[in-house]
């Protein structure tokens, strides 16, 4: 009897129930600021990432505009002018009919056709497809949590 | 807490959940409700800018990958008028080192920011190297980074930016620039390759919106480059043309020249050249250079009367239809009535018996009148005409391909007299690339092949190669190899400036009084020749046209020599070993050679 009513007594001690509330709360709190700060630790990094992304795109762009920059100045300093001051710099006179010496080649036929297709690797590779950690929510990865094992635990036994 | 204060504080928890329920109804409204998609909208534009990209344009290449046009960096310096500090140091700098006007590059940075003023351009096209001066322009600071769009360091110039861009560039500055044509700073081809191939080459800018969260930096899409094109042009034989063609305008003193080198067994065209000629990179001078409507390429945008060079189509035809053969006699009187006029020879004398060999070798205009209203007749010489391709397009890949004129029996304006001319060349016009396709009817037994400037395109990673084209059979291949042969004896026959030692070749020379309002005028003549060889297995055919020479009036005098020079010069430049000694033996030493 007297060990009932200490059982009884310590339920209804009305500052353990509001402290069970209030820890029930703070708990929720505690746990909703948890996800939150994950939540701002994954945006912010997915947005540092994408920043430094943008910055290698911009980045790729000028290179490739300092390389085609760079092949037009390569043309005009070997430009046929350029080439043909510099070939009578250096002495060099135009080639005439009567001092030259054929030597045939059986099966030789001549320069070849010029390849200037880009190599492979080098050339343009379509869209940019960032990895899904990068781009997802963290409720689109919750839900992909649940989808990949959530419904295995549920339907599983 | 007092119980009776507990009310209190259910009123307040009431409060606050009927706030939240009421936000969580108005959000649920908001998303659900007409006004939803309007925000959608409004929310998805804020989240984006729109934005243009324009693709690099393509290259263009010689036969070789010799670059003939390609791009380079260039900037355009502007100021964020939000930034600007000093609209005095900034005007300063720019027209120090730039070379800017100070007014009105201060005018312009002295603009107030406002939501419609947020930039304004200041200097457009301005060269990386004075670009690199401003970056460094403050010494006691490390020069920017040329990545960053800041174009300066100092904290006078805050606010100035300088925006790298690709514009067109032209290394071999006025090389084969008839046939390239140009771009000019709106990324619009003008002219030649670069109008014809324009969709190709500057690919397909984008107007996209851009997402402004680094989050959806993938959203932003690629734009693949323009597509890049290798001619047929030969870059040594151009620039060899076009000094060689240069040499003799100055020697003849002839108002215009043009020439063109084909393959005539693809139809590629080596080299073409016309003048006047312009440095592509200041294409701006382009109204300066070509005024009172000059063609920008004559090989094909110019019609002229050929003259003489159109009777080997006449020979052809009568040869093609068992009509005549080389070897056909014809007694020249010195005159032949048709039509109401009397032609003549080109001396105005009788040449007496000859043969249809003779005719062409001697170039006598009365026996062509002959073959066309004896031999053919008005209506199988207009056939033979159409199919050697002349009033039609040959189909080369360049802006600007004129049609000629050809007055057919039976249009208004066409009396049996042009007949009579037209067998000679004079009272119709060809442009010089129809007149070259025509003649590799000779070459390729019969059939004509379609000159083309295209070797290969090079898109998305792969180069595609053009295959040669025939645009018809007019003759058949035997009467091809009769004119070959015969070609080649009338012009050993006379003894042309046009043959070259050591190679056999074949051609025709041209001269055509020029028609003007009042008549032909005998002191103004266009001179033509069209060859080819070697004539055992031609590798190249060679026109040429001197508008108006100086120094003389006809073509065997002024285009042969000119002729000569480039197949001269061509035979060293394709590796072709001399192999004819003159006397009509040809000697083996196979087809190609190394030099």
């Amino acid at each position: 009897m007297r060990n009932k009513s200490f059982v009884q007594a310590h339920s209804q001690t009305p500052w353990r129930r509001q402290m069970q509330t209030i820890g029930l709360v703070v708990v929720a709190i505690a746990s909703l600021a948890l996800l939150a700060i994950l939540y701002l630790n994954v945006t912010a990094r997915a947005a540092t990432m994408g920043r430094q992304v943008q910055r290698l795109q911009n980045e790729r762009i000028r290179l490739q505009q300092q390389i085609e920059s760079l092949e037009s100045q390569l043309a005009s300093l070997t430009s046929n002018e350029a080439m043909q001051a510099r070939a009578a710099a250096s002495g060099f006179t135009p080639m005439q009919p009567g001092a030259i010496t054929y030597l045939t080649v059986e099966g030789y036929r001549g320069r070849t056709s010029v390849d200037l297709a880009p190599r492979a690797g080098t050339q343009f590779m379509g869209v940019i497809r960032l990895p899904d950690a990068y781009t997802e929510s963290l409720f689109d990865w919750v839900g992909e949590l649940f989808d990949q094992y959530g419904f295995g635990l549920l339907g599983g036994y | 807490m007092p119980r009776e204060h507990f009310w209190r504080y259910l009123v307040m928890a009431g409060a606050f959940a009927i706030f939240g329920a009421l936000i969580l109804v108005k959000t649920y409204a908001i998303q659900s409700g007409p006004q939803a998609e309007v925000f959608l909208r409004q929310g998805e534009l804020h989240s984006r800018e729109q934005t243009e990209i324009q693709p690099p344009r393509g290259i263009i290449y010689d036969r070789n990958g010799n670059i003939l046009a390609g791009n380079r960096t260039v900037y355009e310096i502007g100021v964020d008028l939000a930034s600007v500090r000093n609209p005095q140091a900034i005007a300063l700098a720019l027209s120090a080192l730039v070379g800017a006007d100070y007014n009105t590059v201060l005018e312009r940075a002295s603009i107030p920011a406002s939501p419609n003023a947020v930039y304004v351009v200041l200097a457009n096209y301005v060269l990386p190297e004075k670009v690199a001066l401003l970056k460094s322009y403050d010494v006691s600071e490390e020069a920017e980074s040329m990545d960053s769009t800041d174009c300066s360091n100092d904290a006078a110039l805050t606010g100035l930016l300088c925006e790298p861009k690709l514009v067109r560039s032209y290394p071999e500055r006025d090389l084969a620039s008839n046939v390239l044509g140009f771009v000019n700073h709106e990324s619009l081809g003008y002219f030649g390759v670069e109008q014809q191939y324009q969709s190709l080459l500057a690919g397909e800018p984008e107007k996209v919106w851009l997402p402004i969260s680094p989050v959806r930096v993938q959203e932003r899409p690629e734009v693949p480059p323009g597509a890049s094109i290798v001619l047929t042009i030969d870059r040594e034989i151009q620039a060899m043309v076009e000094d060689t063609l240069d040499a003799h305008l100055a020697r003849t003193g002839a108002e215009s020249g043009t020439a063109v080198v084909m393959d005539p067994k693809t139809g590629e065209i080596l080299a073409m050249a016309s003048t006047p000629r312009m440095d592509l990179n200041e294409f701006q001078n382009y109204g300066d250079i070509y005024t009172n409507e000059v063609p920008y390429n004559r090989a094909v945008s110019e019609i002229y009367e050929p003259g003489s060079i159109f009777k080997v189509i006449t020979a052809a035809a009568a040869i093609d239809t068992g009509e005549v053969t080389p070897e056909t006699p014809f007694p020249d009187p010195g005159f032949y009535n048709i039509g109401g006029i009397t032609i003549r020879n080109w001396n105005n004398r009788a040449w007496g018996d000859q043969t249809v060999q003779g005719c062409m070798q001697h170039s006598l205009n009365v026996c062509m009148a002959w073959l066309g209203d004896v031999k053919l007749g008005p209506t199988l010489f207009y056939e033979y005409v159409d199919r050697f391709g002349f009033g039609h397009s040959t189909g080369i890949d360049l802006a600007g391909e004129q049609l000629g004129t050809v007055k057919r029996e039976g249009v208004p304006g066409w009396t049996y007299s042009d007949l009579g001319t037209n067998t000679f060349g004079q009272g119709i016009a060809v442009t010089p690339i129809q007149m070259v396709m025509a003649v590799s009817a000779f070459i390729n037994d019969g059939q004509m092949v379609m000159p083309h400037i295209v070797k290969s395109v090079i898109q998305d990673g792969s180069q595609y190669n053009v295959s040669p084209q025939f645009a018809g059979q007019p003759i058949s291949a035997e009467t091809a190899r009769t004119m070959n042969e015969m070609l080649a004896q009338s012009l050993e026959g006379e003894s042309s400036l046009a043959m070259v030692p050591g190679y056999r070749l074949a051609g025709k020379t041209g001269t055509a009084q020029i028609p003007s309002p009042t008549g032909y005028d005998e002191n103004q003549t266009n001179t033509s020749f069209i060859g080819w060889g070697p004539v055992e297995n031609p590798r190249f055919i060679v026109f040429v046209w001197l508008e108006r020479p100086a120094t003389s009036t006809w073509a065997s005098e002024v285009a042969a020599p000119l002729f000569a020079d480039i197949v001269e010069r061509l035979v060293v430049l394709q590796a072709i070993p001399p192999n004819y000694n003159g006397i009509g033996t040809v000697s083996n030493t196979g087809q190609g050679g190394q030099q």
